[in-house]
């Protein structure tokens, strides 16, 4: 299996009133050509920025990104725009995402403009129907605006204009979270369909635990800025050495009477990453935390085959 | 044991410029005093709706009781005026917004603002009531020193924990929490889960806990409702509906979800787009989305039927006696 | 109560019955709010009748803006000469009419030019952001600290009397505030969803800008610059008030004023500081609530 994306000690930082707000902190990972890569986390854990700082929305602070062996890091004008026809994204908010004074086909057909890969305008408008039959949308649609679509097909308009110019890569930040379950599950199954068909590498992330297992098949646990845990889907769920990862896969509610759980109690809640000091991040709601965690950042290390977690007692809990 | 809630075939519609809305179609329900009941439905299915026309604080133009009851402690709330209302408004029944912030006041310290409260409803002094709200605040996991600070200053859990500090200020009867983690990260939403059981056992309170979370529901309530399109389509106890659901959409409700410990190569959403309130069918309202629906269900909007004690289902399956 | 639930229901039956509208766009709902709105649809009746006056004056006035006649000087608003005749006896309706072109043409191109360059300054200052954004910023402070009319008047009294310059000196008054206006709309919208996803499929600025920002941008441009027609409609009657700007014998209100502002203590013959005085007054009544008007139906939220 090739790796598509990696990135290696990627930093993003912001400047704040009160300092470098560090969101994203040496995050290493690769994506494998076809697979999916769940990323999971609280909200402010930096999971969207990392999304958009690998996309070039925002300027990576240091370390690197590669995508298909290439050293991308920092790529400007005529090289990011050729990029970007290969990385796409999809974003959480249907409402949001879509320019409410375009049409549908206008949306959809907008990146066959910027690109000008369409020669005539048959061949223009038989690109934009065959994305919508591709997404399940309605070809009677193409004139309608955004605003007369309830939520999940207003997704299918955003997942359409990604595949546009059949990108290799998608990031999805939060595609389901807006939507209503009866809903999420179509757009999940739509996802996974169209990556089988069109070989997608997918980077999935939400905050929605269930959904991630379903999906992916590598996880990440972020936790302010961090890389805490890294694993394959199902083993996380099953096995898994931090005790943020613990802690958030019991706080789940579980749709079922039958299941007595045992809590993994965490205290307080989630600080701000504003000029951090050394020593692990989660340290202040660990409830096994020693004084050598609030001393020494734990290094990502692999406990078994694939997985690898950040935590200095891992074996010991 | 006497209901401490009864809802009663209750019809509520949004009227707009060029539409009217059917938000709540016949629904009845009731509460016991010290239980909980949870309303799980999806957007738009009417589930807010229901909690505003309990509250009398439907929009005051476009939002309209057409029929139906609202009878707690002996009193039919519908038929109260503005200024009875607001006597029982946080004395006897309080409730819990989704976004912590639209209920509290920015430019007001929050113990200030529980303090006030306190006395709109009880004769008390000015330092009593302080005193009290500083007990209410250690009560729910807050310094009471920090009595003195601004919303702003409190994280998005710590604000909750004051939203429900204030709604408990006065020991309502009834507390109504509409969709009231959904906006908390897990791990703070199982703490703020956790304050409110405890709190609801310690003092008896009823509550009506809105969601679309069945994993919540799974964990707080006693009864559930399980709406769709304005009306309540399965109503039981926790075991009616987590073990033998009847209704095909609350079936349906549980297999779209994603599982946690069982591997499947697809999920089964409900196909189809949610039904527009606005445009309700003449048959059942989930006929168009259903996998069980029958030739009748087009033309026949179905009865209530109990199939066990307590257990109710409206659907055309249940009256014909074809349920499995 | 049941009176009223009988009442409710009949609503409902007959709203049922309507048959839902068609499927529109953003701008079809706001002209429909705005057709709802008889406060505005006066403002733009009045001002329909003005830009007929302004397109073809002859088929309105029964004579030409400068016939002088002095054998009818001071005549009383009477059939043949509906506004009166003023002192040396040109018809004042015809002149009223006629000045309806001047004033809205005045209005109007001062409005245009402050909505280029304000426009274009505000546009450059929202989208750069830091270094131009505070460039642009704090020269457009520098000018709104000047009262504009004071503005107004000292650019004209250094350019000199015309109507050209007139325009110039409103334009320039009006940037400043032009340009805030459409830097804050646009600061409004940069930061949406779809700005962003514009960014991924590899937008260039420009489109970013034309495309996606200005026309979700455009409803308080829109709303500010009618507004700001009346306004110079003002500042330009103000100006030619006092000696400064349009000059005799051309017809426009304020410039009919001043001459007739020595007849104003002479109550008989009031028509000749009446008329051209209420035509400015309901020009700009007109068009405030056409943009108010407007205001509303861009945004229906605020009426509440």
């Amino acid at each position: 299996m090739s790796v598509i994306l990696e990135t290696k000690n990627l930093r993003k930082y912001f400047k704040t009133p009160h300092g470098y707000l560090h969101a994203v902190e040496d995050v290493s990972l690769q994506i494998n050509r076809g697979e999916t890569m769940g990323i999971v986390g609280e909200s402010g854990c930096g999971k969207s920025t990392l999304g958009r700082t690998i996309l070039h929305l925002l300027e990576p602070t240091g370390g690197e990104i590669w995508f298909d062996g290439e050293n991308i890091t920092g790529v400007r004008g005529k090289q990011l725009k050729e990029l970007r026809r290969h990385m796409q994204i999809i974003f959480q908010d249907p409402f949001s995402s879509l320019n409410p004074r375009m049409t549908v086909g206008e949306i959809i057909g907008e990146p066959l403009k910027i690109y000008r890969v369409t020669k005539s305008k048959e061949e223009y408008h038989r690109r934009i129907t065959e994305l919508m039959d591709l997404v399940g949308l309605a070809q009677r649609n193409i004139n309608s605006y955004p605003h007369e679509f309830d939520g999940g097909r207003r997704q299918r308009i955003g997942i359409a204009r990604a595949l546009c110019l059949n990108p290799s890569f998608i990031v999805c930040d939060e595609p389901v979270s807006a939507l209503d379950v009866s809903i999420q599950a179509q757009i999940l199954n739509l996802l996974q369909e169209l990556q089988e068909e069109l070989g997608l590498t997918l980077m999935f992330i939400t905050h929605d635990l269930s959904v991630v297992r379903h999906i992916s098949q590598h996880i990440c646990v972020m936790y302010l800025g961090q890389l805490v845990e890294k694993a394959p889907a199902k083993e996380l769920f099953v096995k898994n050495y931090h005790p943020y990862t613990r802690a958030l896969l019991s706080a789940i509610p579980i749709p079922s009477i039958h299941v007595e759980r045992e809590r993994v109690p965490i205290k307080g809640e989630l600080s701000s990453p504003i000029n951090p000091k050394p020593g692990c991040r989660f340290a202040s709601r660990c409830p096994y935390a020693k004084d050598v965690c609030r001393e020494a950042t734990p290094e990502l290390r692999e406990i078994s085959p694939e997985h690898f977690t950040a935590c200095h007692f891992a074996l010991e809990l | 044991m006497e209901a401490l809630l009864k809802v009663e075939n209750l019809v509520v519609h949004y009227e707009t410029h060029n539409a009217v809305v059917e938000a709540v179609n016949d629904v009845s329900f009731e509460i016991m005093p010290g239980q909980t009941l949870g309303l799980v439905g999806e957007t738009g299915a009417g589930k807010t709706t229901i909690a505003l026309a309990i509250m009398s604080l439907l929009p005051k133009y476009t939002g309209h009781i057409i029929q139906g009851g609202i009878e707690f402690g002996g009193k039919d709330l519908a038929k109260l005026s503005q200024r009875e209302m607001r006597s029982i408004r946080g004395r006897d029944i309080s409730m819990i917004f989704q976004d912590p912030m639209s209920a509290l006041n920015p430019v007001m310290p929050v113990g200030e603002q529980i303090a006030e409260l306190i006395r709109l409803h009880q004769r008390v002094s000015r330092a009593e009531a302080a005193k009290r709200a500083r007990d209410i605040l250690k009560k729910v996991g807050i310094q009471p020193d920090r009595a003195g600070e601004y919303p702003h200053q409190f994280s998005g859990g710590m604000k909750q924990r004051v939203v429900i500090a204030m709604a408990l200020a006065c020991n309502p009867k009834l507390l109504i929490a509409d969709e009231p983690t959904t906006a908390l990260d897990v791990t703070i939403q199982a703490q703020v889960l956790e304050l409110i059981r405890e709190l609801k056992d310690e003092s008896g309170t009823s509550m009506l806990l809105i969601t679309h979370d069945l994993g919540v529901v799974a964990e707080t309530c006693d009864t559930v409702a399980v709406i769709y399109a304005g009306e309540i389509v399965e109503l039981g106890t926790l075991e009616d509906i987590f073990d033998h659901a009847a209704h095909p959409y609350t079936q349906c409700l549980f297999a779209t979800i994603p599982s946690l410990d069982k591997d499947v190569e697809r999920l089964q959403p409900i196909t189809g787009p949610a039904v527009n309130a606005a445009d309700l069918p003449e048959g059942c309202s989930f006929c168009e989305r259903c996998p069980k629906a029958l030739e009748l269900c087009r033309t026949h909007d179905p009865h209530r039927v109990e199939v066990s004690s307590g257990h109710i289902v409206k659907c055309v399956l249940a009256e014909q006696g074809l349920l499995d | 109560m049941s009176k009223m639930h009988t009442e409710a229901m009949d609503r409902l039956s007959r709203k049922k019955k309507r048959k839902k509208k068609e499927a529109v766009g953003v701008w079809s709902e706001v002209l429909y709010r705005l057709s709802r709105n008889r406060a505005a649809i006066f403002g733009l009746i009045v001002m329909f009748i003005l830009v007929l006056f302004a397109l073809f004056p002859q088929a309105f006035a029964s004579e030409g803006y400068d016939n002088q006649d002095y054998t009818r000087i001071f005549v009383s608003p009477c059939l043949e000469h509906p506004f009166g005749t003023d002192n040396v006896g040109r018809d004042i309706f015809s002149r009223v009419v006629y000045g309806a072109r001047i004033s809205l043409a005045v209005g109007l191109m001062a409005m245009l030019g402050s909505l280029v360059v304000g426009g274009t300054l505000g546009a450059l200052a929202a989208v750069n952001g830091n270094v131009s954004d505070n460039i642009i910023m704090r020269i457009c402070d520098v000018f709104m600290s000047i009262p504009s009319t004071l503005l107004a008047i000292s650019i004209c009294a250094a350019l000199g009397n015309g109507m050209t310059n007139l325009i110039i000196a409103i334009t320039i008054s009006l940037i400043p505030s032009f340009s805030r206006t459409v830097r804050a709309s646009i600061l409004t919208v940069k930061d949406q969803e779809y700005i962003e996803a514009a960014r991924a499929i590899g937008a260039s600025k420009i489109r970013l800008v034309f495309r996606h920002m200005i026309p979700n941008a455009m409803g308080p441009i829109i709303v500010r610059a009618t507004l700001d027609v009346a306004g110079s409609i003002t500042a330009a009657a103000a100006l030619s008030f006092i000696g400064l700007g349009v000059t005799p014998p051309t017809p426009e209100w304020g410039c009919m004023l001043n001459q007739a502002k020595q007849y104003i203590t002479s109550f008989d013959k009031w028509y000749i500081v009446a008329f051209p005085g209420i035509m400015i007054m309901l020009t700009v009544f007109a068009l405030n609530l056409f943009g108010d008007g407007l205001r509303d139906a861009f945004d229906p939220r605020s009426k509440n």
